[in-house]
């Protein structure tokens, strides 16, 4: 699909977050990165990509905050008391891995937003030119009555 | 050389959609603080491992500078330099790629664990904390 149809797309969509409904937001952002994923494919103007790395440094940061939060939850699932990750000592060992890997991911994602910003830094200091592409010179008139030599 | 004039350009279809995306893990992020629900963990997780292979998609197409192009990276005036700051964001890039691979699959790990788990509302440990709280403010 043209990347222009894909951009219709996420333009028709609700753009205000429920703020209540995790599944749902976390679903719509999952579409919102495939549509740039597409997007990207063809950028033909080297002078999106600041303002796409921009978005991005804090998309990374975002997500990274996600999983963080996320793996708190299961850090203190026992302690807060509302909600319990099973009460056995198997469910609190898995808890505790569960959160062990969120953590992780949140960190990497950390280290990715760091990359980007890096990146977008090194970006900010090019400049581009617009030229017309090379056009190939006109071939010389033979005489191709006399063959073809080296 | 044309030189175009940077006040001319417009970002289109890739800009908007780094936009939409930001905006869209922003709210993420907000919902998924404390209060939300734990059931909703594992579907969650699902979206964004897929969220992840789709942003290391996106770092290697944008960190790919070998694609044909009209324009000419210049920095102070030399494209030689243009080009090696193009080269040191194309790194960059593709290095913040590699790390989804190390995020993807903690998250699906994690996921798998979650898969584990059974949730259950602790009625208990909350009626005791109001006891306490009650206790602590009593005559």
């Amino acid at each position: 699909m043209p990347a222009h149809l894909v951009l219709d797309h996420i333009e028709k969509e609700d753009p205000m977050p429920t703020f209540e409904d995790p599944a749902n937001d976390a679903d719509e952002a999952q579409t919102a990165l495939r549509a740039l994923a597409h997007a990207t494919r063809s950028i033909d103007d080297p002078r999106e990509i600041y303002s796409v790395l921009g978005s991005l440094t804090a998309a990374a940061a975002s997500l990274s905050q996600s999983l963080h939060q996320l793996a708190a939850f299961h850090d203190g699932a026992v302690k807060n008391g509302v909600w319990a990750a099973g009460d056995s000592r198997a469910g609190r060992a898995a808890a505790y891995q569960v959160s062990s890997e969120l953590h992780r991911a949140g960190e990497t994602l950390h280290q990715v937003a760091g990359a980007i910003a890096h990146a977008h830094h090194a970006e900010a200091q090019i400049t581009y030119t617009h030229s017309k592409l090379p056009t190939f010179a006109e071939a010389p008139q033979r005489d191709t009555s006399r063959g073809i030599s080296l | 050389v044309n030189e175009e004039s940077e006040a001319t350009h417009e970002c289109h279809d890739g800009c908007a959609a780094a936009a939409a995306a930001r905006d869209a893990l922003c709210a993420l992020a907000h919902v998924t603080g404390p209060g939300a629900d734990p059931r909703e963990v594992y579907n969650i997780l699902g979206d964004l491992s897929a969220a992840a292979i789709s942003l290391s998609r996106t770092l290697g197409h944008l960190g790919d500078r070998d694609r044909p192009t009209r324009y000419t990276p210049l920095l102070n005036g030399s494209e030689r330099e243009g080009r090696s700051a193009e080269f040191q964001v194309s790194a960059a890039l593709r290095r913040a790629s590699d790390f989804f691979g190390t995020a993807r699959g903690a998250i699906d790990d994690a996921r798998e664990g979650v898969e584990q788990l059974t949730y259950v509302q602790d009625y208990g440990l909350t009626i005791r904390r109001l006891h306490l709280v009650d206790r602590g403010g009593g005559k």
